[in-house]
């Protein structure tokens, strides 16, 4: 493969032509002949360009003759001829506020205005230096209109990539590019109860913020140019190519919140430290650059969790403190709880009242988890005191995950003639450590998981993930004849492990490990891609033609833990089988079978490891014809080819029709797809989790599982999709004003989910299968319903000046709607249960409006940016959280050319989701829901940033 | 690069501060007691009982009390009983015979045997221990011992010979037990078998439906009068059978009262 990749490279360069190219230098100013960096610097009709750096210089490698297009948000869009080798430009603003964008089509002088699908375009660069927000996810949630990014808390390794969606679809049907090549996803598929569960995401935060210099979101379905994934919208991820210049950001913060550290006291904690560097260099005499970016991060876990109002003790845990547990245990329930009640009044009183009320030995021995909310619970008070402890001792910790990580990002172009052609790479390798705690396993769990025989007072379990996370992109590109040639390949892997620390194998009793590796999963994928286009001229008025094609293979593995973070012992400590006697398994002091493998997270099985490849072709064709100045009609037709699901074809037309300069009208309808992932189809799994506060060994199978032929589901195929977009662009230059409304339609049909939990009925096929995976429920992945979107777009850019100053206004605001359809059934009951589909339609704000306010005057930069978040539903139980606006503030100061200092808050005012209402809060641990939130619910973040800049 | 001194210093600096800030001594904090263990040990009456429900027997054999200890002790320990009925002192010899349970030495459990000599609720507690330092736990164990039902069967000639027995399910028209033996599927719950004109035994009927087979056992099917009487603890019915044959005579419905102890409705068949 390397072979053939080698001659055909030096097949490209060998007939590329030669046209004489220069290095291009200049300054970009603003109309107060301020420098102004970030403006994107595009050759026209070619996808070659740069950026200015801090004091808007710019370099890039152009011909005499070339037309250089300038643009920036807020700043009308200058296109100038190159002739010699100094271009200085100053940008005027307020009139076309334009931006070129290289996204969502292949002619790439087209800017957001032009475009005939909705497109955002995020300034990283600037929002980083001025904004709280540290990572891609969360600062697309508070900038990206439609985009929601919903962080999670006691969810497994899903408390470390935040699920995010764009127009309310899944987290899985947004593509994500790097530099426009496709982005591998995460390995994780998530199975706990949160939002996007069933879904594979991809893991933004694995990019560092500093390498970013802008982000680009594409606001519409564009399988027929991309490929899979791309139903909601692609986001398109621009890194830095600065040169010569080392930026160096220390940011550090922490939440200063009435409920941190602890839920009724305030305080201070998810302290936040961060080093960013950001430098690049020449590479030769002709533009081209290597950029490098290394980020290091600490950031300490925030906690929201009130003492823990669930019972603690029982009266058997009582009975262990004052006659040793072994002494306890073997005593019958009749003289146990005799025994205990008459240690004190307060006993004899629920002993007397079990009696009375005909309860068993047993009930009464347990009977404070019969405590209903705001009941009392006589037995764990007593015993709390007995032991010089309090609740506090015995919370949770929920909020943010305590996380670690180091980024490494690369990003370079070599020049490798005078003809254009360019070698070009990047990639990187990120490691991140997360340790997220799970529920607390008080001694009062019944079926002997709180393991009171090694630890009296039950254990809080951790979750320690590591995900590694490496990419690797190589390509040439130039021009072949008259025609723009991209050949490249993306490899991409992402790993999790699993260590589960401060927990047991509670069938091992007091002899059990108290850390264990629970295997993980790795996605690999790699991406070869050749992209051919040419823009005729003459034609029309400008007619661009690409085609291409695209081979991708993919590797998806899982992979056990060691024995003890999964296994079952029985009493003379080997693994239980089938054939083991009842007599011999572990049982707690209540006769509940007590579960085996590592508590909080079972490791994966033998049985679950998967080693499972695919790979597809595709081919495209993207036309783009400006039939008139005022009409343009792009049509793009893309077929693929899956080895697993077999072959889908899709298509898209749109069309901008400008009824003057400063206004457009556009639409879009296409077709699209979602290849089930790898993870969907063979991810299999049995892991606990908590219903209705009730511990559930719960297997997930496989989709090629022998249960799952049983239960006659389907093989996975492909999600299909319409899109419908239909907007206008309009520019009011006199009042500095753009603004763009979108409104659109997607249809998605068999989507994959998760269904719900199916217990095994009477078939003894099934019960045995069941039994063989120590599963009481299971659940799967399955094509198994359909959804339609709705919403609406609005997009409003403003710049005036202000006194000496610069005021920018944005408001963004997105109304969506989703509505889950035609539910499929499996033995009987619909596979989405109101839960699930809570989480598809209502989990997510429907409604979100950001409006952001900067005011650039001298050294001094302002921010203050007001997010309003729309009420959700509790998939829970259906309550409604309420609308939330949150408030951002931040003042930049530089204080020379090299050194500037940012002080700012996210979530000034502190606010926090609507709690949980009573008895639906896990006795106090969930104040705010974990199912889904708006904006998190870490309270005020405070923070300082400074920025060295060194030349 | 000018400044160049300057990246050094902070190159070398950031770094120790972000060690600093790694500090992760408390990222997992074990929840540990106080207060320091006394550990006891006590002596208890051990009873598969999951509940206070008492048992409920279903005839007058003697019952095991098992007792036990939490750790055992290097001599044998004697354990006292103290026993109620119906909630009042129960009187040995007259209600019940039992005597002290011996735990041996090394040992964690012994036992003593109970018999019931009246019908009523017994509760049996430990009362003492011959080891002063062992704390006596307060359970119990509960006996329901029911009332017995008395069949007895009259008649005026004792040239005939007839036999009663109680069954847990009937065969309509079975005959001859003594040649054909119990019938299959039924279970024997109580007989007599006298050879006068007088015949007569007593059983506690179980829960569910029962009944009374009557045997003419030298088969004169002579249409002879005999007189049925049941006295449920002094709860007497009479019942006038005519013996033409092998027959089935009597049914005995037993549910469980709120009492807990059985309720018997007998119909003649």
């Amino acid at each position: 493969m390397i072979k053939n990749y080698l001659i055909l490279l030096m097949l490209f360069i060998g007939t590329s032509s030669f046209v004489v190219a220069q290095e291009v230098t200049g300054t970009v100013l603003d109309d107060s002949s301020q420098p102004l960096p970030g403006v994107s610097i595009v050759i026209k009709g070619t996808s070659t360009g740069t950026t200015s750096d801090f004091d808007g210089n710019f370099s890039i490698s152009a011909s005499d003759g070339d037309v250089l297009v300038f643009s920036y948000v807020g700043f009308d869009t200058q296109e100038v001829t190159v002739s010699g080798s100094i271009v200085n430009v100053t940008m005027q603003a307020g009139v076309a506020l334009d931006e070129i964008v290289l996204l969502g089509s292949r002619n790439t002088g087209r800017t957001v205005m032009d475009t005939p699908v909705p497109i955002d375009v995020i300034d990283v660069a600037e929002l980083a230096a001025t904004g709280p927000q540290t990572t891609v996810n969360e600062l697309l949630n508070y900038v990206a209109p439609s985009f929601t990014s919903t962080p999670q808390t006691v969810s497994d390794g899903t408390d470390h990539v935040d699920p995010a969606s764009l127009r309310g679809l899944g987290p899985d049907q947004v593509l994500v590019l790097i530099n426009g090549k496709r982005r591998h996803k995460s390995s994780l598929v998530n199975v706990n109860g949160t939002v996007g569960t069933g879904s594979v995401a991809t893991d933004l935060n694995a990019i560092p913020v500093s390498s970013i210099a802008r982000i680009e979101i594409l606001r519409d379905g564009a399988a027929a140019q991309y490929g899979s994934d791309a139903v909601a919208g692609v986001i398109n991820i621009v890194l830095k190519k600065a040169t010569n210049e080392l930026s160096l950001n220390v940011n550090s913060g922490a939440n200063f919140s009435k409920h941190s550290e602890q839920y009724d006291e305030g305080g201070v904690d998810g302290e936040k430290f961060q080093i960013d560097a950001n430098y690049g260099l020449d590479l030769g005499k002709n533009g081209g650059f290597i950029n490098f970016t290394g980020s290091l991060e600490n950031r300490g876990a925030t906690n929201r969790s009130d003492s823990m109002g669930k019972p603690i003790y029982t009266m058997f845990d009582i009975a262990t403190r004052m006659l040793g547990y072994d002494q306890a245990f073997a005593m019958n329930p009749s003289a146990l709880s005799a025994y205990v009640s008459g240690l004190d009044p307060s006993l004899q009183a629920v002993y007397d009242a079990g009696i009375a009320a005909g309860d068993s030995f047993l009930s009464i021995i347990a009977s404070d988890g019969d405590v209903t909310p705001g009941g009392t619970t006589p037995i764990s008070t007593y015993e709390l005191a007995q032991r010089g402890l309090t609740r506090d001792d015995f919370r949770m910790k929920v909020g943010q995950s305590k996380l670690r990580s180091g980024k490494f990002m690369m990003n370079m172009e070599l020049p490798l003639d005078d003809n254009g052609s360019v070698l070009y790479s990047f990639g990187g390798i990120s490691s991140r450590e997360g340790l997220a705690a799970g529920f607390f396993r008080r001694p009062a769990y019944t079926d002997g998981r709180g393991t009171t025989s090694a630890l009296a007072n039950g254990f809080l379990p951790h979750i320690s993930s590591r995900v590694t996370d490496k990419s690797f992109a190589a390509g040439i590109k130039g021009m072949i004849g008259d025609w723009n040639v991209d050949f490249s390949n993306t490899y991409g892997t992402n790993s999790f492990d699993f260590t589960i620390k401060n927990t047991v194998n509670a069938t091992l009793g007091a002899s059990t490990a108290r850390e264990f590796e629970a295997g993980g999963f790795s996605f690999g994928q790699n991406t070869t891609n050749l992209d051919v286009s040419k823009f005729f001229e003459d034609t029309f008025e400008g007619f661009n033609v690409a085609f291409g094609a695209e081979y991708r293979s993919e590797n998806y593995q899982l992979l056990a833990g060691e024995e003890a973070s999964w296994a079952s012992y029985d009493i003379n400590g080997e693994v239980v089988t089938q054939t083991t006697p009842d007599a011999d398994k572990v049982y707690s002091y209540f006769g509940r079978l007590v579960p085996g493998g590592s508590q909080v997270f079972p490791g994966y099985r033998p049985s679950n490891e998967v080693d499972q490849n695919r790979n597809s072709y595709a081919g495209y064709i993207d036309l783009e014809a400006d039939l008139s100045e005022a009409f343009l009609l792009t049509a793009a037709f893309r077929y693929e080819n899956y080895s697993d699901f077999g072959d889908t074809f899709n298509w898209k037309i749109a069309t901008r029709i400008k009824a003057s300069d400063n206004f457009a009208i556009r639409a879009a309808a296409s077709t699209g797809f979602r290849a089930p992932d790898l993870h969907q189809i063979y991810f299999n799994a049995t892991s606990t989790l908590f219903i209705d506060g009730i511990p559930n060994e719960v297997g997930t199978f496989g989709n090629t599982s022998r249960l799952a032929q049983l239960l006659k589901i389907p093989g996975l195929k492909e999600e299909t999709s319409q899109n419908f977009s239909l907007g206008f662009t309009a520019k009011l230059p006199d009042v500095g004003m753009k603004i763009t409304v979108d409104g659109y339609i997607v249809n998605v049909d068999d989507r994959v989910g998760q269904t719900r939990n199916y217990e095994p009925g009477s078939d003894p096929e099934v019960i045995q299968i069941f039994a063989d995976a120590s599963a009481g429920k299971a659940k799967f992945f399955a094509n198994g319903y359909d959804t339609k979107s709705s919403g609406i777009d609005i997009v409003i850019d403003h710049k005036t000046g202000l006194g000496k100053g610069t005021l920018n206004n944005s408001i963004a605001a997105t109304f969506s709607k989703t509505e889950v359809e035609n539910v499929k059934s499996i033995l009987g009951e619909p596979i989405l249960d109101d839960r699930a589909i809570g989480f598809i339609e209502s989990a997510m704000p429907r409604a979100k409006i950001n409006l952001t306010n900067t005011y650039k005057v001298d050294k001094w930069n302002f921010m203050l940016r007001n997010v309003y978040f729309g009420a959700v539903n509790d998939p829970d139980n259906g309550d409604e959280y309420g609308a939330k606006i949150i408030t951002d503030l931040s003042a930049t100061y530089g204080f020379a050319d090299n050194l500037s200092l940012t002080v700012g808050a996210n979530n000034l005012l502190d606010v926090y989701p609507d709690e949980v209402r009573v008895g639906g809060t896990g006795g106090r641990q969930f104040v705010f829901s974990r199912r889904t939130s708006q904006f998190g619910f870490n309270g005020r973040y405070v923070f300082g940033r400074l920025t060295f800049t060194l030349k | 690069m000018k400044n160049l001194k300057y990246i050094y210093k902070l190159l070398l600096v950031l770094p120790l501060i972000f060690m600093v800030s790694c500090d992760d001594s408390d990222d997992i904090v074990d929840v540990f007691t106080n207060t320091t263990t006394t550990t006891e040990n006590t002596v208890f009456i051990e009873t598969d009982a999951t509940s206070e429900v008492g048992i409920l027997l279903s005839d007058l054999s003697p019952q095991t009390i098992t007792v036990g200890v939490n750790n055992a002790s290097d001599t044998d320990v004697t354990v006292g009983f103290n026993v109620t009925k119906d909630g009042t002192a129960a009187v040995e010899g007259v209600d019940y015979l039992l005597a002290d349970a011996v735990i041996p030495a090394d040992e964690t459990f012994g036992s003593s045997d109970i018999t019931f000599l009246t019908n009523g609720t017994f509760e049996i507690t430990i009362s003492s221990s011959s080891l002063s330092d062992l704390e006596i736990v307060n359970n119990k164990v509960i006996f329901l011992v029911p009332t017995q039902v008395t069949f007895t069967l009259d008649w005026d000639d004792s040239w005939y010979d007839y036999d009663i027995f109680l069954f847990d399910g009937i065969e309509v028209g079975f005959s001859d037990i003594y040649s054909n033996g119990i019938p299959a599927g039924l279970t024997l719950l109580g007989l007599s078998n006298g050879v006068t004109n007088f015949e007569s035994f007593t059983a506690i009927p179980p829960v569910g439906t029962n009944y009374l087979y009557l045997e003419d056992y030298w088969n004169d099917n002579a249409s002879i009068p005999v007189v049925l009487t049941v006295d449920a603890g002094g709860d007497v019915q009479v019942f006038n059978i005519t013996v033409d044959m092998d027959k089935f005579v009597l049914s005995i419905e037993t549910t469980i009262g709120e009492d807990g102890f059985p309720v018997y409705t007998f119909t003649g068949l």
